[in-house]
């Protein structure tokens, strides 16, 4: 019974030309979502990969730079790569936080809380401004991920087909 | 004779206006809306006072904090530096717009320009994402419900009843009709906002006298408009449609698209079309900039030794170093070290600002998709608490970092001596260092700034009301 009610609700559903307009709607919603979060991750991958290659030269350079002092050149930087408290203060080395596995899914706090923090012998909170966004606009609207869809837009989908499905058989 | 003109449109608007109040619906439903304005604006004050309160407070402990240091090299002084605190937002009681993520408190040392630290949303849980209850979300987002909930069956329950076709045939022109069911919904909404506003108003002026009565009119006027563009198309999309519930319906579903949809998917748009360096790269590029010269430049020790010339010329000590005192020499060398750091700052951060500016121009162009992007950047702005403001904000307080270092840094020049890094000063010094007072952008830079927000909001509002007068004109009767 229950099998036949279910395909007479379906025939009468599929026949409405809303019920198609809806379902393409929430399909780009979902792939817009799924499309932009990967495009995010891909970035976020790229500036780590950067930021890790800058402070692996900047490393080197000290390195080279050391080395060439203790040979006896005559160079003057501004950071005294000889001394281990001016190297321990400029010498950064960057901490970023991995993705976890279902990170696809929702943004959720990623976009206000720093992805990657340069460490130096410096007290924690001199860093606090890895914290800083330059997009706040964006942020205070909030990502469009995949979490809204299912969260916020699902719902008003099931809403939008089902709301008179009693009172129209009355 | 204008009197007998009139008296159609006053019979329509008592009409609609006992309609409305006869439908308990609308009974409910404002007093829920102005419940929410109430207590959003109760939350709003409090928070806004507080914080205003807290951040003053702040200010006036590191300002003491400052000139009650201990005596030491005025250079030394630099580098311990001090910090300012952003001031809110001049009306986040209404929006508090950016302000929950963007930072409050800055940094100033000597060689370096620190980004603001301690943005709430940093500290808050995930829920703040949801959304915060403030005036600005209620009118952005609920009052045009409650205007699709008293404007969507204007002309289709007028046709389902048969009374459409009376009132057609009884001589009234179909426009006066819609000028009547415009008054009458209008001031059905202004029944929940009037209230809200004079008591907003009276409240807000009682906690802070000095509240700018020119944005907050600016204000009223953009809501005033916004609703209005939402009144109208909800009259044109309840003139086209063929029942009622088919009006609901595309109402509803319009709302979503522009109201929750959009916003987002836009925002995320622009992101795409002008991405934005992280932070942490901008410091990992100014790092080497300082260590390796401006790019494009000269490098960082031909450049320091072409500004110290410059600063021995000016002195009057060009190729005479050695006649100089020891603490006249040291700030000139610091000196020359700072304004090198300066050229560094200005360039990344002009080069910055430009990639944010072409975001923020992307993301207001595409805001002729949706007024309600367009209506909550307008509102931010007029309230203080955009971006534009934060920006605002960094820059005067980058102004003043400079300021302060080179005072102290002439400290150094003008009386250290022979002393050089030995030299101190005590309390007298610090308590002569500029204060920082920051005063907010006007209402007219504000509005240049948005211009092309309020153009979109205008541009849909003309275009609403085009639309509604032109359904209107051609709607069936029957």
């Amino acid at each position: 019974m229950l099998a036949v009610v279910m395909r007479v609700e379906w025939r009468s559903l599929r026949r409405e030309r809303s019920f198609w307009l809806i379902a393409m709607a929430l399909a780009a919603a979902i792939g817009f979502a799924a499309l932009g979060t990967r495009l995010e991750i891909r970035a976020e991958a790229a500036r780590a990969a950067l930021i890790a290659q800058q402070a692996a030269s900047h490393h080197s350079e000290l390195a080279e730079q050391a080395h060439a002092i203790e040979q006896g050149a005559a160079l003057r930087p501004s950071t005294d790569p000889t001394s281990p408290l001016a190297v321990g203060r400029e010498l950064a080395r960057p901490a970023q936080l991995p993705l976890a596995p279902l990170s696809p899914l929702a943004v959720g706090q990623r976009d206000v809380l720093p992805e990657s923090v340069m460490l130096t012998t410096r007290a924690r909170t001199v860093h606090a401004s890895e914290g800083e966004t330059l997009s706040p606009a964006e942020r205070a609207s909030g990502p469009f991920d995949l979490s809204f869809v299912l969260v916020f837009l699902l719902p008003l989908v099931i809403i939008a087909t089902t709301f008179d499905l009693l009172s129209s058989e009355r | 004779m204008i009197e007998r003109r009139l008296l159609p449109l006053r019979a329509l608007l008592r009409k609609e206006l006992y309609e409305i109040v006869r439908d308990g619906r609308f009974r409910l439903v404002a007093l829920t809306t102005l419940a929410l304005l109430m207590v959003s604006l109760a939350f709003g004050l409090r928070q806004s006072t507080a914080v205003k309160a807290e951040r003053a407070a702040a200010q006036a402990e590191a300002d003491h904090h400052f000139v009650e240091q201990e005596d030491k090299n005025p250079h030394v002084a630099a580098h311990y530096g001090t910090y300012v605190f952003k001031p809110s937002g001049a009306l986040s009681f209404v929006d508090p717009g950016v302000d929950p993520f963007v930072g409050t408190a800055v940094k100033l040392e000597a060689h370096r320009r620190n980004a603001a630290e301690g943005a709430r949303a940093s500290d808050a849980t995930s829920l703040a994402r949801i959304g915060q209850l403030s005036i600005a979300s209620v009118l952005q987002l609920l009052m045009p419900l409650l205007v699709i909930g008293l404007g969507f069956s204007a002309w289709t329950a007028e046709r389902e009843r048969g009374t459409l076709r009376l009132l057609a045939v009884s001589g009234v022109s179909l426009v006066t009709l819609l000028t009547g069911k415009v008054l009458g919904i209008a001031g059905a909404l202004a029944t929940v906002l009037a209230p809200a506003l004079a008591v907003g108003g009276l409240v807000a002026l009682l906690f802070d006298p000095g509240l700018p009565v020119g944005r907050l009119l600016a204000l009223v006027l953009s809501y005033a408009g916004y609703l209005g563009l939402c009144l109208a198309l909800t009259l044109w999309v309840s003139a086209r449609s063929s029942s009622s519930r088919g009006a609901l319906v595309t109402l509803l579903g319009g709302w979503v698209l522009v109201a929750l949809i959009l916003p987002r998917a836009l925002a995320g748009i622009a992101a795409q079309i002008a991405p934005l360096p992280s932070p942490a790269m901008i410091e990992s590029n100014i790092r080497e900039s300082l260590g390796t010269g401006v790019p494009g430049g000269p490098g960082r020790e031909a450049r320091v030794e072409a500004i110290t010339a410059e600063l021995l010329e000016r002195e009057g000590f060009a190729d005479a170093e050695t006649l100089m005192d020891a603490s006249l020499l040291s700030s000139l060398e610091l000196q020359a070290d700072a304004q090198f750091e300066n050229e560094v700052l200005d360039f990344h951060h002009r080069s910055l600002h430009g990639a944010i500016a072409r975001r923020e121009s992307v993301l207001e162009w595409l805001s002729l998709l949706s007024p309600t992007l367009a209506m909550r950047s307008t509102s931010a702005a007029l309230a203080g608490t955009d971006g534009a403001h934060h920006r605002h904000f960094s820059e005067a307080s980058e102004a003043y970092r400079r300021s302060l270092i080179d005072m102290l840094n002439r400290e150094l020049a003008n009386a250290g001596g022979d002393d050089a890094w030995a030299f101190k000063v005590g309390r007298e010094t610090w308590a002569r260092a500029p204060r920082f007072a920051y005063e907010r952008p006007s209402l007219g830079a504000v509005l240049r700034e948005r211009a092309v927000s309020l153009g979109v909001l205008a541009t849909w509002l003309v275009g609403a009301v085009a639309l509604a007068l032109a359904a209107s004109r051609k709607v069936r009767v029957a």
